[in-house]
C-alpha cells in the first residue's frame, strides 16, 4: 500500500469515527486546498455522501473568487452549506481594513468570535439553498459537538501539538497540557457537556501530500492556487487584505507538485503570505489557543 | 511513493532528545531558515543560548520551560526512504504524551545522556515502549563528546541498558554513540569514535525492513458502521471498517463475531463504483447478500474462525489518571469499535516502574503497570490464530477520557456454552420479511430492554412509563418478573443453580420482543453484574439499559445506566424519558 493510499484509509477512519461519535457534527470549510481535501475524503468515507454541514465562516474579505468556486461546489454536489458571519463587528466596522483594530484583533472578531458564535448556535447560521442559489437564514441552532477541521502539522509549529481527536473547554479553549493520550487508533470521543471536540484527519498529511491527492483523484481547486500569467500564486489562501501570492512559475496541479519537490518552497513557510502570524511573536498560537481554526 | 516509517524519540528529561532532533532536521536542510531565523532571535531577545532543541519546542510555553511538553510530528527524508519523528517528550508529568508519540511509531529511539546514565524515565520508557509493541528500537548515547569520545563511557553504558532492555524483552537493534550538538554519527560516522565500527544513525535507520505482511494472514475486520443512506435513493446497506488482515472479494462467505452472524459478500463498493478486491489497511465497505443485522463493534472473520468468546480476562495494563484503580473500579474498555463497559475483579500484581519490582499496594496509581482480571459486561473475540494487535491492545476510558492502556493476555471465562447457544440461534435465526430496522425507523425508536431494579415504587413507575410512551405512539410493553417466573419459567425452581437458565430464558424473550421493534420494559427486585452479562450476552450492544430506581439498588451492580433518586413518580417517568431521548431510543 502506498503512502497516499495508507494517509487516505487512515482520514477515512478518523472521518467515520468522528461521524458516529458525535450527533451534531459538522465540518469547517475554509475553501482552501486542505479542507477540501477533506471534503473529498468525507465522500469516499461515506460512499457518495457527506453526512453532516459543511460550515464556512464569511470574514466578508475573502478573495471574491473563493466564494464563486464555493457556492459552485455545493450546488454541484448538493452539499448542506452553514455560512457564519460576526455582522456585529463588521456592523460596527471594527476591522483591520478599516483601520480601527490590528490584524490578530480581526482574525479574532471576524474568525475565532464568528466560528465560535455559528458552532454553539449563539450566531446566525445563513445556508445555501440549492434552489434558488441564495443565502437564507437557517433555524438550526443546535450547537455542534463535534467540529472536523484540515489542519495539518506540517503547516506550522503549534499545529504539530495536535491530536487527532481535540477536546476544547466551554469557551473554545484549548489546553495543551491537559490533553488526554491518544494511541493504538483510539480516540478520545467522550466530551463533557457543553465543551466540543475537534477533529483532525489531515494531521499526518503535508503539503506535498495535499496536492499529490488533489492530482490523483483530480479535486476540483480554486484557481487561485495557479499562477495565470503574472508568475505568481496563493500558496495558501485568506482574507485579501492579508493574504499575498508567492512568486511562482506553477500553473497547474502537476507543476505545483514538481515545484514543491524541487525544494525551493521548503525554506519558505507555507502560511508566509498570512500576515496575520507575524504579529505578536506567536500570532497563530495565541489565536488558536483562543479557538481559531 | 513508498510509505513512511515513524520514528519515536524517548528518554529522560534533559538527556538531548530535541538537541539531535534539531541538529538532524537542520543537516538534512528540512528546517526553513525563516524558522531558524526567527528562534534564533527569539533566543537573542530572551538572552539564552540558541539550541536546535528550539526549533521543535515551537511553542511559547515549552520554550519558557525548557522542556518538550507534547508530541510533535515532523518530516525528513534520507536518500532511501521518507520518516516522519515524532518528537515525544520525557518529563514525568507528560508521560501520557510520550504514549501518544510511541504507540505509533515503528521505530523508538532512546537517547541516553553519556554521563548520566540510565536514570528512573529511561527505564519507565523502556517498559512503556515494550508494552506499546514497538518493532524496532535503537539506543543513542548522546554527548560522547561530553566524554571526550571515550569507548569506556560508551561500552559501560551500553552494558547497563543491555542488561535492561534484556530483563524487559525488549531487543535492541542498534547502540550508537552520538554527539547531538556536533552531529557526530548521526549522518556520517565519525572519525572521533573511530573504536565504534557500526554504521552511522541515519545509514542504520536506512537498513531497516518495514514491510509488513498483514495481507497474508486470515481475514478480520473490526465493523465500524453500517450505514443506509437514503438520499438520492441509494438504497445500499454498506458495512463500513478498515480491514485489519486479509483480503476479501464479492461472494466471500463472512461471520461476524461475537453474535456469530453469516452471510455473503456482494459487492465492495466504493465512490467511483464496485470494486472486485480489498486489502488489509484499507478503510472500505461492503454490501451482503442477506439482510442481516449486524452492528458497529462486531468483527468480520473468514468462516474458518473457531470462536473463543470471552468476558473474563488476563490483561496488562498501565495507568495514567490521577485517580488510582483498585478491585471493583469501573471503567470503559475500548478495543477496536467495540466500547464496552468493564470491571475490575481481581489484580494480581502491580509494578513499581523505577525499580520494576512488584508492589505489595493493593491501588494501581498514576504511571503504574498491573496485571488484573477484568469482567467485561459483553464477551470479546479472544482471537487465538490471529497476531494482530487490533484485537489484543484496547484503551481505558474513565471520565470522558482515555486514561491507560491494556493487553489481553489470556480469557479466564467459563460461559462458553451460552455463547455458542446465542450463535447457534443468531445462525439458524429465520427472519420475517419485515425487518427490525423497518419496525423501529416506523415506530421512531431504538427497540432495547429497560430493566428497572431498585425501590418498590418501580412497578408503579414503569406502567406509567408504558402507559405515557403508548399515549404519544411508541410500542412498549411491560412485563414484571413474576409473569415470567409463573409462565414461562414455571417448569425450573427458583434455586439460584437455576438462575442462570432463567435468565437465559428472559434473554431470548427479550431478543424476540426486541426483533418486533419493542420497547420491552422488565422490572426486577435485585440484579447481579453477573446477571447482567448474562443478558447483555445475548442481545446486541448497547440494546440493554439498566435503570435504578431509588437508592436501594443493589450496590453489586453498579453503576447503572441511568440513575432515578428521591423523586416522585411522575418526575421520575419525565427523567427516564428525557435519558431516553438522549439516547436515541426515543426519536419522535
Amino acid at each position: 500500500m502506498d503512502h497516499l493510499s495508507q494517509l487516505e484509509s487512515q482520514s477515512i477512519f478518523i472521518l467515520r469515527e468522528a461521524y458516529h461519535a458525535f450527533k451534531n457534527l459538522a465540518m469547517l470549510w475554509s475553501i482552501g486546498k486542505d479542507s477540501t481535501v477533506l471534503l473529498w475524503l468525507s465522500r469516499k468515507a461515506f460512499f457518495g455522501h457527506v453526512p453532516y454541514p459543511l460550515v464556512h465562516i464569511d470574514t466578508s474579505y475573502k478573495i471574491p473568487e473563493m466564494i464563486t468556486y464555493r457556492n459552485k461546489l455545493v450546488m454541484d454536489l448538493k452539499l448542506n452549506l452553514i455560512i457564519g458571519q460576526n455582522k456585529n463587528a463588521l456592523a460596527s466596522r471594527k476591522t483591520f481594513p478599516d483601520g480601527v483594530v490590528d490584524r490578530l484583533q480581526c482574525c479574532r472578531l471576524l474568525k475565532t468570535e464568528a466560528l465560535n458564535q455559528t458552532l454553539s448556535g449563539k450566531g446566525e447560521r445563513y445556508y445555501l439553498n440549492h434552489v434558488t442559489g441564495k443565502t437564507e437564514l437557517s433555524n438550526h441552532r443546535e450547537p455542534f459537538t463535534g467540529v472536523i477541521v484540515g489542519a495539518r502539522s506540517d503547516e506550522e509549529g503549534s499545529r504539530s501539538k495536535e491530536r487527532y481527536f481535540s477536546p476544547r473547554g466551554i469557551e473554545n479553549n484549548w489546553e495543551i497540557s491537559e490533553q488526554p493520550p491518544e494511541f493504538w487508533n483510539q480516540f478520545n470521543t467522550e466530551f463533557r457537556p457543553g465543551s466540543h471536540v475537534r477533529v483532525h484527519p489531515l494531521l499526518d498529511w503535508t503539503e506535498l501530500n495535499i496536492w499529490e491527492y488533489i492530482q490523483r483523484e483530480n479535486i476540483p481547486v480554486v484557481p487561485l492556487y495557479f499562477n495565470r500569467g503574472d508568475n505568481k500564486r496563493y500558496r495558501s489562501l485568506g482574507c485579501y487584505p492579508c493574504t499575498q501570492p508567492i512568486e511562482s512559475p506553477s500553473r497547474d496541479v502537476q507543476e505545483i507538485i514538481a515545484e514543491l519537490k524541487t525544494g525551493k518552497l521548503s525554506k519558505i513557510p507555507e502560511r508566509s503570505g498570512r500576515a496575520q502570524d507575524k504579529d505578536d511573536g506567536g500570532g497563530l498560537e495565541t489565536l488558536r489557543k483562543e479557538g481559531y481554526m | 511513493m513508498n510509505s513512511v516509517v515513524n520514528i519515536v524519540f524517548c528518554g529522560h528529561v534533559d538527556h538531548g532528545k530535541s538537541t539531535i532532533v534539531g541538529r538532524l532536521l537542520a543537516e538534512l536542510k528540512v528546517v526553513s531558515e525563516e524558522k531558524i531565523h526567527t528562534v534564533k532571535q527569539y533566543c537573542e531577545n530572551n538572552s539564552k543560548p540558541f539550541e536546535y532543541a528550539f526549533l521543535i519546542d515551537a511553542l511559547k510555553d515549552e520554550r519558557s520551560q525548557g522542556i518538550t511538553i507534547e508530541a510533535a510530528r515532523i518530516f525528513f527524508g534520507s536518500s532511501k526512504r521518507n520518516y516522519m519523528i515524532l518528537d515525544a517528550p520525557g518529563h514525568v508529568d507528560f508521560i501520557k504524551n510520550m504514549v501518544t508519540g510511541a504507540a505509533r511509531a515503528d521505530v523508538a529511539v532512546i537517547v541516553l545522556d553519556a554521563i548520566q546514565g540510565v536514570q528512573e524515565n529511561t527505564k519507565r520508557h523502556i517498559h512503556l515502549l515494550e508494552f506499546l509493541g514497538i518493532r524496532q528500537v535503537f539506543v543513542l548515547i548522546n554527548k560522547i563528546d561530553q566524554a571526550e569520545f571515550n569507548e569506556e563511557v560508551f561500552v559501560k553504558i551500553k552494558t547497563e541498558i543491555s542488561q535492561l532492555t534484556h530483563r524487559l524483552n525488549l531487543n535492541v537493534s542498534h547502540i550508537i554513540p552520538v554527539s547531538g550538538y556536533y552531529g557526530d554519527n548521526l549522518i556520517h560516522r565519525s572519525s572521533k569514535t573511530s573504536w565504534y565500527l557500526g554504521p552511522s544513525f541515519l545509514d542504520s535507520l536506512d537498513e531497516v525492513n518495514f514491510e509488513r505482511h498483514e495481507d497474508t494472514l486470515p481475514f478480520r475486520m473490526w465493523v465500524q458502521d453500517v450505514y443506509k443512506f437514503t438520499e438520492n435513493n441509494d438504497s445500499r446497506r454498506i458495512v463500513a471498517g478498515c480491514i485489519a488482515s486479509g483480503r476479501i472479494a464479492p461472494e466471500m462467505e463472512l461471520t461476524f463475531y461475537p453474535s456469530g452472524k453469516r452471510s455473503r459478500i456482494k459487492t465492495i463498493e466504493s465512490l467511483s463504483g464496485p470494486i472486485l478486491m480489498a486489502a488489509a489497511g484499507e478503510s472500505i465497505g461492503f454490501t451482503l447478500q442477506d439482510d442481516i443485522f449486524i452492528q458497529r463493534g462486531e468483527i468480520a472473520t473468514d468462516p474458518n474462525v473457531k470462536p473463543v468468546l470471552s468476558s473474563r480476562i488476563v490483561a496488562k495494563i498501565f495507568w495514567l489518571g490521577r485517580q488510582s484503580l483498585g478491585i471493583n473500579s469501573e471503567l470503559t474498555v475500548k478495543i477496536g469499535t467495540a466500547n464496552i463497559k468493564c470491571r475490575i475483579r481481581s489484580i494480581i500484581e502491580i509494578f513499581d516502574v523505577a525499580t520494576l519490582e512488584k508492589t505489595s499496594e493493593d491501588v494501581i496509581r498514576a504511571n503504574q503497570f498491573a496485571r488484573l482480571e477484568l469482567e467485561l459486561r459483553k464477551p470479546i473475540l479472544f482471537d487465538q490464530e490471529n497476531d494482530c494487535s487490533q484485537f489484543k491492545r484496547f484503551v481505558l476510558v474513565r471520565d470522558y477520557a482515555i486514561q491507560g492502556g491494556g493487553m489481553i493476555e489470556e480469557s479466564t471465562d467459563t460461559n462458553r456454552v451460552l455463547y455458542d447457544r446465542v450463535i447457534n440461534r443468531n445462525q439458524k435465526w429465520i427472519g420475517g420479511a419485515v425487518k427490525r430496522e423497518d419496525r423501529e425507523s416506523k415506530f421512531e425508536q431504538k427497540s432495547c430492554l429497560l430493566l428497572v431494579t431498585g425501590a418498590d415504587s418501580r412497578k408503579l413507575i414503569c406502567s406509567k412509563l408504558e402507559r405515557t410512551l403508548f399515549a404519544i405512539g411508541h410500542q412498549v410493553f411491560y412485563l414484571g418478573m413474576g409473569s415470567v417466573i409463573h409462565g414461562l419459567d414455571a417448569d425450573i425452581s427458583n434455586s439460584p443453580v437455576e438462575r442462570e437458565e432463567h435468565l437465559r430464558r428472559l434473554a431470548e424473550l427479550s431478543h424476540i420482543m426486541l426483533e418486533a421493534g419493542m420497547i420491552f420494559v422488565v422490572t426486577t427486585q435485585s440484579i447481579t453484574q453477573e446477571d447482567i452479562r448474562i443478558l447483555s450476552s445475548a442481545l446486541p450492544s448497547s440494546a440493554l439499559i439498566t435503570i435504578s430506581i431509588g437508592d436501594e439498588g443493589t450496590l453489586e451492580a453498579r453503576p447503572f445506566d441511568i440513575c432515578i433518586c428521591g423523586t416522585d413518580e411522575e418526575t421520575s417517568v419525565s427523567k427516564i424519558i428525557e435519558e431516553l431521548k438522549a439516547r436515541e431510543v426515543l426519536q419522535k
